[in-house]
């Protein structure tokens, strides 16, 4: 019999409902239980809570029986997984590796999500950008930027920097302000990045078999070129330029306290000295601007007295409107200046590849205190005379009329550079500098150009004044006014 | 089978148990069912109503210790109400139609329908099974495919042991029957076959 049970059973085993069946089964059960629950005093809630778990999940879910415990375990590791682990592995990817997609399409995203307003949105895209191009960088170090991976990193930035554009195009419809500002610091930050690629191209050697891509150098000067001229079209407002200039400059502030341990003298130094000259640049900025505030302040209190005499005495003794509003455009392009030196400050010392590649003279170069131009002002002038007294000893006869005048006129420039006042003239004493150091340059070639000749003794005539020379200055024009 | 519950037990178990006997036993009554009625469809929809209504029965306060004497309990009447539908003959009808009063059987024992059972093939009896009538069909199903016991199955289908035994026997016999005409059936179209000129 035993034989025949055995047979008989396995035969009938083969009867068995199929997984879709026994989940139908069950969901068509637990439905029929949820629809006829217990009652009230069986129930408790935890069982209500079971029963909704079954119920909410999808057929295909339901199809294998649930360990509760596992699933416990599981679901939240899976989640610390997803949402911790590897975002986190991504943070470090590079084009190419699994990991990128998620880098670029989750935590960017997620982090641009974070910032909430307009600008800082803007300034995210701008990073964004920033972080692309140091990518590029990357992978040409390491070798690995072929033509094919180079075309996909080059449409990269093409395309993060048109969006980072379209969002400043965004923001000028609401605030054009903001979004001057904003232009300002995406074309520093372009401007960084193109010195940092030329200075790659430049290092280039024959060993180096891995320059970065011309065609990327290429995008990023064109990028950086059309970012400039865009923000010089803008015109930010003073007030709002100043107070974005306040939060970069403690943003630069605090930054260099934090590299400060492990930056070397010199360094801190290079560093110190820019943030002081942006300081400067403030501080002139905010003369320029009450100056101007003081002229339009009179100009109202002159338009509301009503005698036309006392106008007309007034009217002497106040800055034009002219010329205040100059102070106003001076201020603002000081602050201008002095808010793209702070963002490649900011770059310069937070990106260490930046720091690796370029100097902090190249990126920001040393914007001289008055003292300081006067000085140099002060020691060309020695120089110059020096020049004037080797020209003396040439013998004029044997120079055309030309080199008499251009001599002349250096001795006039001289003469006035002499006697300017440098604490008040300084601007104007610097142009005089220029012309006069060009004459000087030009009559010292007429005169070496007369020694040859006269040594090959060749009568012909000598050049006019400037034909030998790349720089032309007319020497007979009329010397410049130094006057204030 | 069944008692009042205890107030003090977690009402949470009569969820889990619930489910858990689903878990456990829906495949054999399935099965059971399936081989009773021959209906695929219909069979999972009986052992549906066959949890349901014992899913009823736990909602009115019974607590179940075995679930499963009671699902087959409820699935067998289930399929006799099947049956009913179905108009086939009752079995009372049937039984006297082969002249057999189930007490002329009393002296059958476990062993003669062991001994029965060992002289017959139970891969053919497999294919054979269904034609049965469903008297004979139920309590092979039970003893054979489901492993029930003789008290269990007379508990089940609310019969003596005697009567159990003698429609096991004669199931058995019915079936070996079945058994040896298919076989001779074969046996003679092999012999037509091999008649026949190449």
């Amino acid at each position: 019999m035993k034989r025949f049970s055995e047979q008989l059973k396995k035969q009938s085993d083969s009867i068995r409902l199929r997984a879709s069946e026994r989940a139908d089964l069950r969901e068509r059960l637990v439905s029929y239980m949820e629809y006829h629950p217990l009652p009230a005093e069986l129930q408790t809630k935890k069982l209500i809570a079971k029963q909704a778990i079954h119920t909410l999940l999808p057929t295909s879910f339901v199809v294998w029986r649930f360990n509760t415990k596992l699933f416990k375990t599981i679901v939240p590791t899976c989640v610390v997984m997803v949402l911790i682990a590897v975002p986190a592995l991504a943070h470090q990817a590079a084009p190419g590796d699994i990991l990128y997609p998620v880098k670029v399409g989750f935590n960017e995203e997620v982090i641009g999500t974070l910032a909430f307003s307009p600008y800082a949105k803007i300034e995210w895209e701008t990073e964004r950008l920033e972080r692309r191009i140091a990518e590029a960088r990357l992978l040409a170090s390491e070798g690995k930027l072929t033509t094919e991976v180079e075309a996909d990193v080059t449409a990269a930035i093409i395309e993060q920097s048109q969006k980072t554009k379209d969002k400043i195009a965004e923001l000028r419809e609401t605030d054009a302000d903001d979004a001057a500002i904003a232009e300002i610091a995406f074309a520093s930050m372009l401007s960084v990045q193109n010195e940092v690629l030329e200075k790659d191209a430049d290092n280039v050697t024959e060993a180096s078999t891995t320059p970065v891509g011309r065609t990327l150098a290429g995008v990023v000067a064109a990028e950086s070129s059309a970012a400039e001229a865009s923000q010089a079209a803008s015109a930010p407002s003073y007030e709002r330029l100043m107070a974005r200039l306040e939060a970069e400059t403690t943003l630069a502030y605090e930054l260099f306290a934090s590299v400060r341990a492990a930056a070397t003298e010199a360094e801190l130094a290079d560093v110190t000295r820019r943030l002081e000259d942006v300081g400067r640049k403030i501080v002139e900025a905010s003369t320029l601007m009450s100056n101007f505030e003081t002229a339009s302040a009179t100009q109202v209190s002159i338009e509301n007295q009503s005698t036309a005499t006392t106008r007309a005495v007034a009217t002497d003794e106040v800055i034009s409107d002219n010329e205040a509003l100059v102070n106003r455009a001076n201020a603002t392009a000081l602050l201008r200046t002095a808010m793209a030196d702070v963002r490649k400050l900011i770059s310069f010392m937070t990106n260490i590849d930046v720091r690796d590649t370029i100097t902090v003279d190249e990126l920001v170069p040393v914007t001289l205190t008055s003292d300081e131009r006067a000085a140099a002002v002060r020691l060309e002038l020695s120089q110059l005379q020096q020049t004037l007294a080797t020209l003396d000893t040439f013998d004029e006869t044997l120079a055309p009329g030309t080199f008499s005048l251009a001599k002349r006129g250096l001795v006039d420039i001289i003469t006035q550079l002499e006697t300017i006042d440098l604490s008040t003239s300084l601007a104007n004493a610097e142009t005089l500098l220029a012309q006069a150091t060009a004459m000087a340059q030009n009559a010292l070639k007429m005169t070496e150009d007369m020694s040859v000749r006269a040594a090959s003794g060749s009568a012909d005539s000598l050049p006019e004044l400037g034909e030998t020379s790349t720089t032309t200055v007319d020497a007979t024009a009329t010397t410049p006014n130094v006057s204030n | 089978m069944a008692v009042k519950p205890d107030p003090n037990t977690n009402s949470e178990n009569y969820e889990q148990r619930f489910l858990a006997a689903f878990d456990e036993y829906n495949d054999a009554l399935f099965r059971h069912a399936c081989l009773r009625i021959n209906d695929r469809e219909r069979a999972i929809d009986i052992v549906h109503d066959t949890y349901a209504k014992v899913w009823t029965y736990v909602r009115k306060g019974h607590d179940i210790q075995n679930f499963r004497p009671f699902l087959y309990k409820v699935l067998n009447n289930l399929i006799i109400d099947e049956y009913r539908k179905i108009k086939e003959s009752s079995l009372d009808a049937m039984l006297e139609a082969e002249g057999v009063t189930e007490s002329a059987f009393a002296e059958l024992s476990e062993s003669t329908v062991e001994s029965l059972a060992a002289t017959i093939d139970g891969k053919k009896a497999f294919t054979v099974v269904a034609i049965l009538p469903d008297v004979y069909k139920e309590v092979l199903l039970l003893k054979f495919v489901d492993g029930l016991g003789p008290k269990e199955i007379s508990e089940l289908i609310e019969e003596s042991e005697n009567v159990v035994s003698v429609r096991l026997h004669r199931g058995l016999k019915l079936l070996r029957e079945h058994i040896e005409a298919e076989e001779a059936t074969i046996v003679a179209k092999r012999a037509i076959k091999s008649k026949k000129p190449i």
